[in-house]
């Protein structure tokens, strides 16, 4: 099994997919396919439709997000999704969160792997 | 002094020690005898570690709160243990079956009307297989096949059928109620000229090779065409959400669709007519299209309401905007 598709990094991405989409949508107000490509763009995070679809909805009743019919520049009118003011503090939280993990994480994994040199 | 048991431990703080180890004990939902067993050997290694002979009740106290309350980190250790993708996922929507046979899903609990929703159109869900509602193997979810025909986004409604108007949610009960009706006014009028056996299975070129009464023949399928009528004329009664009554009728449709092919087909071998090759594939194309066209019609619906909510609003924002101004 490649590493890419081991059940931990598949684990560890369903954990931060979430922060993902919230800082997407911090950034700009997306549509769903919109955020999908974008999210999709970036290898690491290797995230689909059908993860994303339902954490919009899930993230939608929690009110974290709100989303709203509006007319796009190219189509039809989209589903735009945008972060409540709940949702901009919750991410605010999950962010330094995030970079508490991280900067330690990476300070234990200090040289280890064959692309720690790099 | 580190202990080797916690019968060596001050009694009042043995007694902290064990009841923290059964109440997570209790906590335990379905994790392997095993797994449970070595977890809490491990705990009781972490406290026997932090503790001696001497340790007052209050340390085992606080050792015990870092922990987290019992019956959190027992369902930490569940969901730690049990973790699998597919599982955790149905789990959470309700689309875990009870179970497998020969690697088919089963499933032996009531329909109620959420279920079936959740397994018959689910759009954000890309599986287009899903176990079964009632019985043995999968359900076609019919949102899935929308979205990869292009007919419908995933997150198109906020809540599927939510905002369907109600008018068209009455069209579409009426839909199992017209092929019911249907075979009920086709028996008034022929029942009495019948043939006393009726074809009630056919063989792989379309030959009957099966036979019951007349009354057996039409009987079963008019009885199960009135009861998956009965079942959306429930729903609708008990004035279940939108969503509920808009899949029941697309679910009692295809039972519908299911009885009246049968039924018609009883009817015409009786008349000497034999069914081609074609009859079992239109058949099949029938029961799948009749809900499959209801559930992407009213979804359509449905998502047409709120965009034209959302837009009018923005139109009036707009409005009331540059009357300020």
């Amino acid at each position: 099994m490649s590493a890419e598709n081991s059940p931990w990094v598949s684990q560890m991405r369903k954990g931060v997919v979430e922060v993902a989409i919230l800082a997407m949508l911090a950034r700009e107000q997306m549509y769903g396919s919109e955020l999908v490509e974008a999210l999709a763009s970036r290898p690491g995070l290797a995230i689909s439709a059908g993860t994303v679809y339902p954490l919009l909805s899930r993230l939608k009743k929690a009110g974290v997000i709100d989303s709203v019919w509006r007319e796009s520049p190219v189509g039809p009118p989209r589903k735009y999704y945008m972060l409540t003011k709940q949702g901009q503090r919750e991410l605010g939280e999950m962010a330094d969160a995030w970079r508490g993990v991280a900067s330690s994480i990476d300070s234990v994994l200090e040289g280890v792997g064959p692309n720690a040199g790099r | 002094m580190p202990v080797d048991s916690t019968a060596d431990l001050a009694p009042e703080t043995r007694d902290v020690v064990e009841e923290y180890l059964a109440r997570v004990e209790a906590g335990f939902c379905g994790v392997a005898p095993r797994d449970a067993e070595e977890a809490l050997l491990e705990l009781r290694a972490h406290f026997l570690d932090a503790l001696d002979a001497g340790s007052g009740p209050e340390r085992a106290r606080t050792l015990a709160a870092e922990l987290g309350e019992p019956d959190e980190y027992a369902m930490a250790l569940c969901e730690a243990l049990s973790a699998d993708d597919g599982v955790a996922r149905g789990e959470r929507d309700g689309t875990e079956p009870m179970g497998r046979f020969l690697g088919m899903p089963y499933d032996a609990a009531a329909p109620t009307p959420e279920r079936v929703g959740s397994r018959m159109w689910s759009p954000d869900d890309p599986r287009i297989f899903m176990p079964r509602l009632l019985g043995l193997g999968w359900t076609i979810n019919f949102g899935a096949v929308a979205v990869r025909l292009g007919l419908i986004e995933p997150d198109a409604e906020d809540q599927p059928f939510a905002n369907v108007p109600e008018a068209w949610l009455w069209a579409a009960l009426a839909v199992p109620l017209t092929i019911t009706a249907a075979m009920l006014v086709t028996v008034s009028i022929v029942g009495g000229s019948l043939p006393a056996e009726l074809p009630v299975h056919w063989g792989v070129d379309g030959s009957p090779d099966g036979f019951a009464s007349a009354r057996t023949a039409l009987g079963v399928p008019l009885a199960a065409a009135l009861l998956s009528s009965g079942y959306a004329l429930w729903v609708f009664s008990a004035r279940k959400s939108s969503t509920a009554r808009a899949v029941s009728s697309a679910f009692a449709a295809l039972f519908a669709v299911v009885s009246g092919c049968i039924f018609a087909a009883s009817l015409a071998g009786g008349a000497g007519v034999t069914p081609g090759w074609w009859w079992p594939i239109a058949m099949i194309a029938a029961c799948m299209a009749v809900p499959f066209v209801m559930l992407v019609v009213l979804a359509r619906l449905g998502r047409a309401t709120e965009m034209r909510r959302d837009l009018d609003e923005a139109r009036s924002d707009a409005g009331t905007q540059k009357g300020r101004v």
